[in-house]
């Protein structure tokens, strides 16, 4: 039904796609805001890391896409901590403003191929080989990142970053500004994610302005795949939990390009795995209750 | 040591009545000052200025001298001990005993080491403080705050607040959420720690018979002001009826909600 070779595909795509679940796992389950940065920073990843390829710089274009990322969720903190505008305004309005500067850095173009340049990915395909390279740039990537979350939510800043989510209050009672975990929290969630738009760019060999929309519901469409097949618990079962379900997201996507859904209707398929499986929660306990009821009227 | 200076305080949504009404306090150091008052009083607006949680509109408060009127609270934190009635307020629920107490362990940013793990010195030293208490909670370093009860939890936030000594502790009805036992316990190690460290404190409860017990200042609050102040010799002949009365006569007329809130132990 699904060969080896889209398997791999599917999990090569999935991998680099992690990083942006991995970055909503920061702002969506740590710091508890829907941050809608996230399609606006993807975008800029990819430009970025597509605009420094064609000048032969790839792994240069990789980490300023994370820099480029980190900026732009600083702006979004900012509009939160300092400009007191909600959360998802703040998104929008940092996403907006991007889409703007991300033409900008692409050069006024709507999108830069990147057909003869050299990229991370053509890099470790000339020394893995085509069948692998492209699996293990993407593997490594994700593992790395991946690594340094579990570490950095240990540290002392991580934990700042976990309070000022769940609890902020006792971030005061603690002396320290619930400001400094909401700002450190989105610049890494945001940096991560737009090193994901810029890896995607130099594996698909092209960038485009709207390479970005809907990548909230894609991200977390993963995530909570993830969480469903893995659980959730402490940060080390949910990154694998996200690793897992950016790959099965992936082959849910294969899948339904294969059956006649067609890709036009990715984004749908996308946004109603998202509504479904948030609503999971609701729908199962008004489940129980409809339950217990017929079984307390059976009994009475 | 604590000076405050006819704060004033009028919330927008009920302009006619002043949550705080030119009310003057001072404290000196090492003083356990127990303060009483029915509900609406103004007990908890009062702490919530003093912590910095919004900024009066008239007054000033003095710290050592320091007028701390306008100083953001998370910067008074690092002088200012708190522990809240509500047990969720005071730690993490999602992070570990462990994770809480790090955080809690240096005040502010500066003191922290901000790309280091917890240590296993760390730990020992947590499980330490934690058997102290004898609540059970040194085998619990790694499990999530959410899973403790509400007297674990009141305990923890009382050993964070005071981990480095405050120069000032408040304690607002922090005993009030806990079953009795577990109220008995958290106000013995209450007791001991402000005794062991000498802390200034402000302690509002319900209890007469607490406010006498602990402490050796007691306050009457009443709309936003207080109305009696009594310590020395002239408090160790108070006894709890004796303070009851004093109550009906100096906190008006409003008292009869107030009565079923006052439990004569
Ligand atoms: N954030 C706020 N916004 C508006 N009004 C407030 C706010 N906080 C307190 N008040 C009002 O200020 C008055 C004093 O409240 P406060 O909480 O200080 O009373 P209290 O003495 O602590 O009472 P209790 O014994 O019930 O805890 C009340 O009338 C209350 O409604
Ligand atoms: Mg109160």
């Amino acid at each position: 039904m699904i060969s080896i070779q889209s398997l791999l595909g599917a999990a090569e795509q999935g991998l680099i796609y992690s990083l942006v679940a991995m970055g909503l796992y920061i702002s969506y389950r740590v710091l508890e805001v829907a941050d809608l940065t996230t399609d606006g920073s993807f975008t800029l990843g990819a430009a970025c890391s597509a605009c420094l390829a064609t000048t032969g710089n790839p792994l240069l274009g990789l980490l300023m896409a994370f820099v480029g990322g980190v900026l732009a969720g600083a702006v979004t903190a900012f509009l939160q901590t300092v400009c007191k505008i909600q959360p998802i305004l703040a998104g929008i309005i940092t996403m907006t403003g991007l889409y703007s500067i991300n033409l900008i850095v692409m050069g006024n173009r709507q999108n830069l191929p990147l057909l003869k340049n050299s990229t991370l990915f053509t890099m470790v395909e000339e020394i893995l080989g085509k069948q692998m390279g492209g699996l293990v740039a993407a593997g490594a990537a994700a593992l790395l990142v991946a690594g340094f979350l579990v570490w950095f939510l240990s540290t002392q800043l991580g934990l700042m970053v976990r309070a000022a989510g769940n609890n902020p209050t006792m971030l005061v009672t603690c002396a320290v500004s619930p400001a400094i975990g909401v700002v450190t929290g989105l610049c890494l969630a945001n940096g991560i994610i737009a090193l994901s738009g810029g890896l995607l760019a130099q594996q698909q060999k092209f960038s485009d302005s709207n390479l970005g929309t809907g990548m909230v519901v894609v991200g977390l469409a993963s995530l909570i795949i993830g969480e469903t097949i893995v659980g959730k618990g402490k940060t080390f079962r949910s990154v694998v939990g996200i690793l897992v379900g950016s790959v099965v997201y992936r082959i849910i996507i294969a899948l339904a390009l294969r059956s006649n859904l067609g890709a036009s209707n990715l984004k749908l398929v996308s946004a109603v795995i998202v509504a479904i499986a948030i609503s999971l929660p609701a729908i199962r306990s008004a489940w129980e209750v409809h339950k217990r009821k017929k079984e307390a009227a059976a009994g009475a | 040591m604590l000076d405050i200076r006819s704060l004033t305080k009028i919330f927008a949504t009920q302009p006619q009545k002043a949550a705080l009404n030119g009310l003057n306090l001072q404290v000196q150091k090492g003083e356990f000052v127990t303060v009483l008052g029915s509900n609406g009083a103004g007990k908890s607006t009062l702490f919530h200025a003093i912590a910095g949680e919004f900024f009066p509109d008239e007054g000033q408060i003095l710290l050592e001298g320091k007028n701390i009127t306008f100083q953001a609270a998370h910067q008074r934190s690092r002088f200012i001990g708190r522990v809240m009635q509500d047990p969720m307020k005071g730690t993490v629920p999602a992070m570990t005993v462990a994770e809480n107490l790090a955080l809690a362990e240096h005040k502010g940013i500066k003191g922290k080491k901000l790309f280091s793990s917890i240590t296993k010195s760390q730990k020992e030293q947590f499980q330490e403080k934690l058997a102290l208490l004898g609540l059970g909670m040194e085998d619990k370093l790694e499990q999530p705050v959410g899973l403790l009860s509400g007297g674990q939890r009141q305990a923890l936030t009382l050993l964070m607040a005071t981990f480095q000594q405050p120069k000032l502790l408040l304690l607002d009805e922090h005993t009030a959420a806990l079953d009795p036992a577990t109220a008995e316990k958290v106000m013995q190690l209450t007791q001991a720690v402000i005794e062991q460290h000498n802390i200034t404190t402000l302690m509002i409860t319900h209890n007469l018979a607490h406010s006498l017990a602990f402490g050796n200042r007691t306050i009457l609050m009443d709309k936003g002001k207080i109305v009696m102040d009594v310590q020395g010799d002239q408090r160790k002949a108070y006894t709890p009826q004796l303070l009851m009365e004093q109550f009906h006569q100096l906190a008006g007329e409003e008292t009869t909600t107030s009565q079923q809130s006052f439990a004569l132990l």
